[in-house]
């Protein structure tokens, strides 16, 4: 196996927050990666100050993919970054791109690391069991109203239904969160590699509502719709929805070519010019400290 | 009227996909379908999401005009959460026009 080559993660500022930006500064090593075929390369973060950790889960997608689909091996050299980044050793991240997957809770003194966790779609009493052991026992969210924190735990729980529902892949789904106490911020990512929300919903849409853009797709379904047949659906990420814009939170949607953004009570939804597969979430909750 | 215990149906204490929904579906209209009532209990339940409830309460309402007569509700007790999705799981099922209206004009404010 060759491994000649290597990619430099590049972001603006130097930071890789959950934002389209950020997204895209990973979806460009994706597209570079995939051209090639049974090799390795050297991924460096030298040009990368601050990750934002949850995005340990998107990383991690793309590392997996590139190897499954591609042959492509993905190689960090953890030594040689910043100690900003060592966020990435303290979640687990760096164990599973060494291919030791998730063994134990890595040692975090700051206490506020969500591990990295790669679960297979039937396996929801583990997923429940990471929910409540690893996001909601953050010191920050102690003190948080018990209907707020069931709203939580039921949106986390609804988006890693939906994979198993929506999603058509044997993949698995990848999770990762991480609490910033000083702005008062939970923030989760959930990735799945299955089709997105566009193709689903155009097939049913079909001769009816016609939809044929990801960011109607995506809008169809918050609004409770759902492609469900037999039963009543489609009001799970509705319901997130509406908890975010009367908490202040963030829902982000990445599907096909758009990446939707709802933070506080406004929307945008902006086209990728490169995408990635399957669809990313990130809920991001805010709590008064 | 008999008894159902929802971790006893699904095998776990997450009530939470579609598939679960349909079993405990499953095992309350067979009771109906003889016409027993039902009381089905969250006894147990950790978690709930909005599938499960459609799938088995939304179900049930959707298939059997007289759900409300036979189907009773227990184990809910300081779940606001649960209940919120189970009553929307009910409205959903007995009224799928006036949801599809709702969710239209959902559909169309986020659109503009």
């Amino acid at each position: 196996m060759s491994s000649n080559r290597e990619y430099t993660i590049t972001a603006r500022n130097q930071i890789v927050g959950t934002s389209i930006n950020g997204m895209l500064s990973l979806i460009n090593y994706y597209h570079y990666a995939k051209q090639y075929r049974n090799c390795w390369i050297n991924l460096n973060l030298d040009g990368v100050n601050f990750i934002d950790a949850n995005l340990s889960a998107f990383l991690y997608s793309i590392v997996y993919d590139l190897k499954n689909n591609f042959g492509v091996s993905t190689f960090i050299d953890f030594k040689s970054i910043g100690k900003d980044l060592n966020v990435l050793m303290r979640n687990g991240f760096t164990n599973h791109v060494a291919g030791n997957g998730y063994q134990f809770k890595p040692y975090d003194e700051r206490d506020t690391t969500i591990p990295l966790m790669v679960f297979n779609q039937k396996n929801v009493d583990d997923y429940c069991d990471y929910i409540e052991r690893d996001f909601l026992h953050q010191r920050g969210l102690r003190n948080i109203r018990f209907n707020d924190k069931d709203r939580i735990i039921a949106s986390y729980i609804e988006i890693f239904e939906n994979v198993g529902l929506h999603a058509n892949t044997n993949d698995p789904v990848f999770v990762c969160g991480q609490y910033f106490p000083k702005q008062g911020e939970l923030k989760f990512t959930l990735v799945d590699l299955g089709d997105g929300f566009l193709k689903k919903i155009a097939e049913y849409t079909k001769g009816d509502e016609n939809i044929t853009t990801a960011s109607d797709a995506i809008h169809w379904a918050i609004a409770g719709h759902s492609t469900k047949i037999g039963a009543p659906g489609g009001t799970g990420l509705r319901d997130i929805f509406r908890f975010c814009t009367q908490t202040g939170g963030s829902l982000h949607i990445m599907s096909d070519d758009c990446y939707y953004n709802l933070t506080n009570t406004t929307t945008h939804t902006y086209k990728l010019l490169k995408q990635y597969k399957g669809a990313t979430i990130h809920l991001i909750f805010r709590f008064l400290l | 009227m008999i008894t159902l215990k929802i971790v006893d149906i699904i095998g776990s204490k997450n009530a939470v996909t579609h598939a679960f929904g349909v079993k405990v579906f499953d095992a309350i209209s067979k009771h109906f379908a003889n016409g027993e009532k039902v009381f089905l209990s969250f006894q147990g339940v950790k978690n709930v999401t909005s599938g499960f409830a459609n799938g088995s309460i939304g179900k049930i309402y959707s298939e059997f005009k007289e759900a409300s007569e036979l189907l009773t509700i227990g184990g809910l007790e300081g779940k606001t959460v649960w209940i919120e999705k189970i009553e929307n799981a009910k409205q959903l099922g007995s009224n799928p026009q006036i949801a599809k209206v709702q969710n239209n004009a959902i559909y169309e404010l986020l659109q503009s």
